[in-house]
């Protein structure tokens, strides 16, 4: 049940995340809704390594291979989600600078007027 | 299992960034840098040994999904050539940029150095999400060199690059995840091998989204449409020197990722269909949007495009020949476009625009450069006895034993509006007199973009007579791509 309401929770992200990016006019807005996108794919990743009832994947001395394997959560998603939310955080401080540069440039962070001819 | 020196092609340009951030400003220094990096990023692919690098011993474990698998990379034939040519793109590049330059930048040049690194990351990995990490870290270096030219429209423009780039790699990590979930592994290799022995599925409804997804993934990261006009307005904010680096990684990355696609999702219908629209648009848009141009630059930028759809066309079309058409056509690419954008930036340099209405009679004043461009123009253009022509042969004569006249007569057609493209530039740049333009052109020395367009023109011209030296080392890939062996 944890696991079908994360993925529902992931989905509404999504959507919220890629109604921001196409319809919000300012720059700022749509950022933020680039954080949700992402969000979104990291809560499907570690949704997806979740075992009802388990154990973090850290395999003790006294503990047998076969039972960790069983009972363990699938820990490759949680190293990919880890390393993505570095790149998530890179590339959002990127486009934020470059958005406080458009700001010193345009005195706006309306896509409708940064991009006049392009909307 | 004996690729040991394969990590070094990734690692060693990211620790000589680090150390060019902080040599910044030091012009001497930074110069001695670039320039041994590039010599070494030249050697290292020739030096390497064939095979597989496993990191930390987690060596893949075939339908044994409770085992994680480590970071691998492989290095076959095309690998090495890719990976040659990119080195030798990079540091003509650097050369280009170093030598002609008074004041260096540490990060710029750190940045060129990240961009190599990533694009041979991603050429390497054996596992989907290594890839994606690398095709981030190199988008996000195409992103930066754009953005150091420091004009507002580059900030804008990175921008809207740079929420296309999130979205896509989301949509790509959205794919991986459910390729996970189907096959509980992110290694390419052992998923084309559950695909292939029937062990997942290839009709699942996750495995078909996934297949789209990634499928849409490859399209951003090679420029096709309907990316084309970001790629193209990136490569148009850039330096010059710095566009022909980033259509290289734009190129590799293409094949890279459609060697994916064709590995894993080949048995889905409707994906190579979905691939070969995108690519034909991609040819035609490219074409059309470069003769609408009045900057010199910015059409170079839409070639660019055009010439991607070419490589994508192969891929898309999926037989063992077509597939090598297409990487044979990426490696020439490359090489004549970088051409074209180092000829273009010796001319800026000299009348200080690339805008058509300020340029002219560059043949007096510049002559060398002219004749080698011209070469270059002609490779582009697919006129004998070019690379171009050879690869653009293959990729009609594969379409035509796939039983697609019509891609052939869109090849053809695009072939032709790129000469008349091509020529009309020619003209008025170099052609057309212009006695006032002439008169102010700047005192800049451009000899060593004479001797990179003279080493690129060269092998333009060896790859157009001896084709086998390129195709010899793609025979493996293209049969594994379309489905000969994983």
């Amino acid at each position: 049940m944890i696991q079908a309401y994360s993925f529902l929770t992931a989905g509404c992200l999504l959507i919220i995340g890629l109604w921001a990016v196409i319809y919000k006019d300012n720059l700022v807005k749509k950022v933020i809704g680039l954080t949700f996108i992402t969000d979104s794919v990291n809560l499907t990743l570690i949704a997806m390594g979740y075992n009802e009832g388990g154990i973090v994947p850290i395999r003790m001395p006294d503990t047998e291979l076969g039972v960790f394997g069983e009972t363990a959560a699938f820990a490759l998603p949680q190293a990919l989600v880890l390393t993505n939310i570095v790149i998530g955080v890179a590339t959002v401080a990127l486009i934020i600078g470059l958005c406080i540069r458009v700001w010193e440039d345009y005195a706006s962070l309306s896509s409708k007027e940064v991009w006049p001819d392009e909307r | 299992m004996n690729a040991d020196i394969l990590p070094l092609m990734v690692v060693l340009p990211m620790i000589l960034a680090v150390f060019a951030n902080l040599l910044h400003k030091k012009t001497f220094f930074l110069r001695e840098l670039g320039i041994m990096t590039g010599l070494l990023m030249l050697a290292l692919p020739l030096m390497g040994n064939y095979g597989e690098h496993v990191f930390g011993g987690h060596h893949r474990q075939i339908y044994d999904s409770a085992i994680a698998t480590g970071i691998e990379y492989s290095f076959g034939q095309h690998q090495r050539i890719l990976s040659f040519v990119l080195g030798l793109i990079f540091f003509l590049v650097i050369s280009a940029y170093t030598l002609s330059h008074k004041r260096l930048s540490g990060p710029y040049l750190g940045f060129f150095m990240i961009g190599v690194a990533a694009t041979n990351a991603v050429m390497f990995a054996d596992d989907l999400f290594n890839f994606y990490v690398f095709m981030e870290i190199a988008l996000i270096s195409q992103t930066a060199l754009a953005i150091a030219t420091g004009t507002s429209h580059a900030a804008k423009t990175c921008v809207k690059y740079l929420i296309a780039a999130n979205i896509c790699g989301n949509i790509l990590l959205f794919g991986i995840a459910m390729l996970l979930s189907l096959t509980g592994s992110v290694n390419i290799t052992d998923i084309a091998q559950k695909i292939a022995t029937g062990a997942t599925s290839s009709s699942e409804p996750l495995f078909l989204i996934s297949a789209g997804f990634i499928t849409f993934s490859w399209m951003y990261a090679g420029g096709v449409f309907p990316f084309h006009n970001i790629k193209s307005e990136l490569y148009s904010c850039a330096m010059p020197h710095a566009s022909a680096l980033m259509q290289t990684q734009t190129k590799f990355m293409l094949v890279a990722l459609g060697i994916i696609v064709l590995r894993i999702f080949s048995q889905v219908w409707g994906i190579r269909h979905m691939m070969l629209l995108a690519s034909c648009l991609a040819m035609i848009f490219g074409v059309i949007m470069a003769l609408k141009q009045d900057n010199y630059h910015n059409m170079l930028s839409y070639h660019a495009i055009s010439q991607g759809g070419y490589v994508a066309a192969g891929l898309a079309i999926g037989t063992p020949f077509a597939v090598m058409a297409g990487i044979f056509h990426a490696i020439n690419h490359v090489l004549y476009k970088s051409a074209l954008f180092l000829g273009c930036e010796a001319l800026k340099m000299r009348r200080g625009t690339s805008d058509f209405s300020r340029l002219g009679g560059a043949i007096h004043t510049m002559p060398a450069i002219g004749l080698l461009v011209l070469c270059a123009k002609l490779a582009i253009s697919g006129v004998p006895p070019f690379n171009g022509f050879q690869s653009k042969l293959m990729l009609m004569m594969a379409a035509f034993e796939e039983g697609m006249p019509e891609i052939s007569m869109i090849m053809l057609l695009v072939s032709v509006l790129t000469f008349v493209s091509m020529m009309k530039a020619f003209h008025i740049a170099y052609l057309r007199p212009d006695e006032e333009a002439e008169k102010a052109e700047k005192n800049a020395d451009i000899r060593v973009y004479a001797a990179a367009l003279a080493i690129l023109v060269g092998l333009c011209v060896l790859l157009g007579v001896f084709p086998h030296l390129a195709t010899d080392y793609l025979f493996e890939v293209s049969s594994m791509a379309s489905g000969g062996g994983n």
